[in-house]
């Protein structure tokens, strides 16, 4: 058995060095957001050109999950806040299918290092995320994966075996033993999701009466181990911030009806930077939803009229 | 759980080391281990089925039971039958409803819809029945004995590495194997490897690579003619063998890291003169199940030429129907009834040179296997049409990098080539890869084009899974 196990171990070494080396080699970033496994709706091309093509097109960028994405018209918000003053300000809405702070900081230092950001409008929800986002292994280099390691990130193993898998094709495109799939089509300007249909309101009450004892039975503890995840995250996140001189303010996105009145970490991210809460007649209203999580059309202009108010004070 | 997924790496290892590490000293242990890894294989699928799967084992155990206690024929027959009739019943009802109902429901111009179900069906449901099938006719004949240790018996039936694909294990070869005790066996295990990462190489590389040009054809039968639906047949021609002998070979190959010999289920089937030589050499293990449980018993070739027309080309349709529950499976089995029958029966004795006897076979099977793929009979039609057709440029292979394409077929090409080497003069293999620097080499080759071309997102699965 021992004489087995050691002739495997030999003769995997120079396998496992490959695989090492392959896990680490610096993949070309278009390659990366066009091969994300479950892109959302394409995004992965306009991420792309935005944070490595368009260099200095941002000062106010918004980041978080599909809320932000259907939430926050960030077209609408640009020419809100730049007419009457005739300021100059270029906004865009990063938000992405799928929550996880990992790819909330990826995305910032990207934009950060190509971009003099003013301010980063960052999601926050009525809890935080303890998983992974799972495309974050396609964009992230080697290092960053296994950075998960000090953040406790639960799909670690998975991560390395997908980023490894996308740099062996990688690698299959450098030796021309596969062909690389790039898309450059139909790339919109901003990163806003518009969707007009509005929810039956008897799926919103249904919803509601759910929810409330849901979230009247489910007290978020905040100090539980599981949330060093999005705390290790976001506090790189604050650091990165301080190091640049750019302002840090959090969104509270909420779902229908605002059922959790605040985030559980508010007290956290008030250390950090300025809260902005919309009022609850926007959540109440019946019209403004496409479903019981995301704003439709009128929700989201409704909202993003709300935030430009708050900016230009 | 499927072979070709990290999840299966994960569990081989978990279980190899529990099972030599901790429990080498004790076979039953080491038996109940495996059982508890077969259920929780096939339950990574479905856990629901898995409940199924072991009623159906505990039916069989008792009624074999049964069998050998009784020497009165009828009751020895009533238990038989209540087996048989248990097994049957499931894999009628999951694999078969649906067709027959839908079949008669055409033929009497009914709604289809009103009268089918909803069935899944039950991973590897034609294997496993088949194999607990064989076990209780076996005790039935009093060619083997009935196993009195419910342990040994369950872990026959769910042996993981072959009990969602085969190969059909007999009762008297494997049952003995898991009453002996076993102690590791360097050569075995390192043997067991290598079959495994051949069988790897044939999967992901060859077979996950040919279904790219295979699919192309036969799922756009109308936009394709001529050499480019030849390549389309040739292509899948290859697939199936590498997929299938390919899950064989890694099956093998876990078994023998757990010191178990499972029986080989291919002998270069490309490579058979005849039609009949074919299926000596092909699937051998259904083969054989076939001629023990069906052919025979109908009488075989010993009641005249009339019947045993009848007798070979029941069993291959029989044989069809097995592989699925379609029409196209049932053209499949009908052709090679009919082309076995009259190789037969005719017993034509032209004498060509063997490459040519070996290329024709090649030709009519890979001919035959268009039903075998296509989706529905129309889509089969369309395929044979557009066959013999002309028109259009040759494009079934465009956006496929040529580097890619090279290292493929070229090392399609060597794997025939050294199975058969190693068929027709071991010596030269052996003594060939008894040499380090080529075995090494043959090593490091087939993970290099794992690396290189293997197909791992979104595994495809094996085709006969699906049986």
């Amino acid at each position: 058995m021992k004489k087995f196990i050691k002739k495997i171990l030999l003769f995997s070494a120079p396998i496992l060095i490959g695989l090492i080396v392959i896990f680490f080699i610096k993949t070309d970033r278009e390659f990366c957001y066009n091969y994300i496994k479950g892109d959302c709706e394409g995004r992965g091309k306009l991420l792309y050109k935005k944070i490595y093509e368009e260099k200095n097109s941002v000062d106010y960028l918004f980041v978080g999950s599909s809320k932000t994405w259907n939430d926050i018209d960030d077209g609408l918000l640009e020419n809100l806040i730049n007419s009457p003053n005739s300021m100059r300000i270029k906004l865009f809405n990063t938000g992405y299918c799928r929550f996880g702070r990992n790819l909330d900081y990826l995305f910032c230092k990207e934009f950060l290092k190509r971009n003099r950001l003013k301010k980063i409008f960052l999601e926050v929800r009525a809890d935080e995320s303890t998983t992974s986002h799972p495309i974050y292994a396609y964009l992230a280099n080697g290092t960053e994966v296994l950075e998960g390691a000090a953040a406790l990130n639960g799909n670690l193993f998975a991560e390395i075996y997908d980023h490894l898998l996308m740099n062996i094709n990688y690698s299959r495109c450098l030796s021309r033993l596969e062909t690389a799939e790039i898309n450059k089509e139909n790339i919109p300007e901003h990163g806003y999701n518009n969707i007009d249909r509005i929810l039956d309101p008897g799926t919103l009450d249904e919803f509601y009466s759910k929810e409330q004892i849901r979230v009247s039975e489910n007290k978020v503890d905040t100090s539980a181990v599981a949330y060093r995840f999005s705390n290790y995250y976001l506090s790189r996140l604050k650091k990165l911030c301080d190091a640049k001189q750019v302002e840090l303010v959090f969104v509270y996105l909420a779902g229908y009806a605002n059922i959790n009145k605040e985030p559980a970490f508010k007290a956290q991210y008030e250390k950090w930077g300025k809260v902005i809460m919309a009022p609850d007649s926007i959540y109440s209203n019946k019209t403004y939803w496409k479903d019981v999580a995301h704003f439709n059309t009128f929700g989201a202009t409704a909202y993003t009229k709300f935030l430009a108010t708050q900016l230009s004070r | 759980m499927i072979f070709n997924t990290i999840e299966f790496v994960i569990f081989l290892l978990v279980v190899f080391i529990l099972y030599w590490r901790f429990f080498s000293k004790n076979s039953t242990k080491q038996n109940g281990l495996l059982l508890i890894a077969g259920y929780f294989f096939y339950s990574w699928w479905s856990w629901k089925f898995l409940l199924l799967f072991i009623a159906t084992s505990l039916i069989d155990f008792y009624a074999a039971q049964k069998i050998e206690q009784h020497e009165d024929i009828k009751k020895r027959k009533l238990f038989l039958g209540f087996s048989l009739g248990g097994n049957l019943l499931v894999l009628v009802f999951f694999k078969y409803y649906n067709f027959f109902v839908t079949e008669f429901a055409n033929l009497f111009s009914l709604d289809p819809a009103n009268l089918t179900l909803n069935i899944i069906l039950p991973l590897g449901i034609s294997f496993y029945t088949f194999q607990a099938m064989a076990y209780t006719i076996d005790v039935y004949r009093k060619t083997t004995k009935a196993e009195t240790n419910l342990l040994t018996y369950l872990l026959y039936s769910s042996f993981f590495p072959q009990m969602l694909s085969g190969p059909i294990e007999r009762a008297n070869r494997l049952m003995g194997q898991f009453r002996a005790k076993r102690e590791f066996n360097y050569t075995q295990a390192t043997k067991g490897l290598e079959l495994m990462l051949f069988g790897y190489l044939k999967k992901v590389v060859l077979a996950d690579n040919l279904a790219v040009i295979a699919d192309r054809g036969f799922s756009f039968p109308n936009d394709y003619y001529g050499l480019n639906l030849a390549v389309a047949v040739l292509c899948f021609t290859f697939q199936i063998y590498c997929d299938f002998s390919g899950y064989t070979d890694i099956a093998r190959g876990v078994a023998r890291l757990f010191g178990f010999e499972l029986i080989k289920n291919f002998n270069n089937p490309y490579f058979a003169e005849n039609i009949n030589d074919f299926w000596r050499r092909r699937h051998i293990s259904l083969s054989t199940w076939f001629r023990d449980y069906l052919y025979i018993p109908l009488g075989g070739n010993k009641k005249g030429k009339a019947r045993t027309t009848f007798n070979i080309i029941l069993v291959f349709v029989v044989s069809g129907l097995w592989h699925g529950a379609s029409r196209t499976f049932l053209a499949w089995g009908l052709y090679h009834g009919l082309l076995s029958a009259i190789n037969r029966l005719l017993n034509v004795k032209i004498e060509f040179p063997k490459p040519i006897k070996i290329f024709i076979t090649f030709l009519i099977v890979a001919f035959g296997l268009i039903f075998f793929r296509a989706a529905t009979m129309p889509d089969a039609y369309k395929v044979i049409g557009n066959l013999f057709s002309t028109g259009g440029s040759f494009s079934i292979l465009n956006g496929l990098p040529v580097l890619k394409l090279i290292f493929l077929f070229s090392t399609l090409f060597i794997v025939l080539i050294l199975e058969r080497l190693n068929e027709v003069r071991p010596e030269i293999f052996h003594s060939l890869f008894g040499k380090r620097l080529y075995k090494y080499s043959a090593y490091y080759y087939a993970v290099l084009m794992i690396l290189a071309l293997g197909v791992y997102n979104n595994a495809p699965n094996f085709i006969y899974f699906q049986f």
